[in-house]
């Protein structure tokens, strides 16, 4: 059974600007699974920054990999639209202040959620933390934005339970673990080289590129496993 | 919803006019902080508008250019103007208003830069990763501010924002659940 992995827009971005796009596309052919995007995703990716000259060059490699058939840009259908129309209403109505409710999520990263589950994804690669956070540590998430409030913020436990329940096997890696990954299966050898220093360097360049991990995850990594 | 948007203004106005270069970031602060609770994009330009004067000010050849005496004068009048329409409740007239100043404030950086500085910006991007501290999301950081999300991302990566709560579930962990994925 082929494995599916949905990539959203902060992974490819991530990866495209440190030029890891051949070694994703390593992964991809070494590993035998599909990597997916929304539409929403290509159109925040390619569609849009293709039209900007600093922003050009990224653009032009994910097309180039789509071209490439590597990456695929699949088709909301009716039952992921209306799963996310469900995931939007509860996870932009987990929080509020007020009794208003708090925005976290935006359309795009809803629609690679709601691909996800509806295809029954084995992997979802995000690496903006909110998303993540709201899936996997969703009470640690609302501590964060009280404390950075300094607000009573309200949460609505059934909205929250609904969100675990739905993403409760789901899988979230970031571009640094897929990295990593590609370290331990010898994939470095053709694009960097496979040593201790490639690995510290590759998942430094992700994480000064906004890849959400911490320097102590690196750094811990490294030493058990470089 | 115009009515809350009034003080913020006002105060816009009134630092921008007593050359208050660090008001105004105050200003910014605390109205990016009101717009990430009230997801009103409306609030999160003006916190930008107010970085961006804040930055303005905050330059010296900026401050003694000869141009700069008649900008001040025009961007006054049309913080004033934008006050108005916010009296009137006139909310496509204060949002044009807003429009204008943005425009205002991108032609005096660029008239008056040292660099290509793209001061609007990089306005954006500072108070987007404001509300990105703040608990939003990338997308809906860059949905509330229009900043772009690649620049976003890469300032993000520069802050210690991801240090400050670092992931539960271990990187080797991530990686041991791709072993069963990607194998």
């Amino acid at each position: 059974m082929t494995s599916l992995i949905i990539f959203d827009s902060s992974s490819l971005i991530s990866l495209s600007e440190k030029c890891f796009f051949e070694l994703l596309k390593k992964i991809q052919s070494h590993s035998g699974a599909r990597f997916l995007i929304t539409p929403s995703v290509w159109r925040e990716t390619v569609e849009k920054p293709q039209h900007i000259k600093r922003f050009e060059l990224n653009a032009v490699r994910v097309q180039q990999a789509i071209e490439d058939n590597w990456l695929e840009v699949v088709q909301p259908t009716p039952q992921s639209q209306v799963l996310a129309k469900q995931i939007e209403e509860k996870s932009n109505h987990c929080f509020f202040v007020n009794e208003n409710p708090l925005r976290i999520l935006q359309a795009g990263e809803i629609e690679s959620m709601a691909i996800y589950i509806s295809l029954k994804a084995d992997a979802l690669v995000i690496d903006e933390r909110t998303a993540r956070m709201l899936i996997e540590e969703p009470l640690r998430l609302h501590n964060y934005i009280s404390m950075k409030h300094d607000k009573k913020i309200q949460k609505n436990e059934a909205n929250l339970k609904a969100i675990q329940e739905q993403f409760q096997k789901t899988v979230i890696v970031r571009s640094s673990d897929l990295l990593a990954w590609a370290y331990q299966h010898d994939l470095f050898k053709y694009e960097l080289s496979q040593t201790k220093q490639a690995l510290e360097a590759a998942l430094y360049a992700v994480k000064f590129s906004g890849c959400a991990i911490s320097s102590n995850e690196i750094k811990e990594f490294i030493t058990k496993n470089g | 919803m115009l009515e809350p948007l009034l003080p913020s203004m006002i105060n816009v106005q009134s630092a921008f006019k007593a050359k208050k270069s660090h008001e105004l970031r105050q200003i910014a602060n605390q109205t990016i902080k009101r717009a990430a609770l009230s997801n009103n994009p409306i609030e999160a330009k003006i916190a930008v508008i107010a970085y961006a004067l804040h930055k303005l000010l905050s330059k010296q050849h900026v401050r003694t250019h000869k141009k700069w005496n008649t900008i001040q004068k025009i961007i006054q009048q049309k913080l004033a103007d934008s006050i108005q329409s916010l009296k009137q409740k006139k909310a496509k007239k204060f949002e044009k208003n807003l429009e204008q100043i943005t425009q205002k404030i991108r032609q005096t950086d660029s008239d008056l830069g040292n660099f290509v500085q793209n001061l609007m910006e990089k306005s954006r991007v500072k108070q987007a990763s404001s509300l990105y501290a703040f608990g939003l999301s990338l997308g809906q950081a860059t949905s509330l501010t229009n900043a772009d999300k690649k620049n976003l991302f890469q300032y993000i990566g520069y802050t210690k924002l991801h240090d400050e709560q670092p992931s539960r579930k271990t990187m080797s962990e991530r990686v041991a659940q791709l072993e069963g994925i990607l194998e």
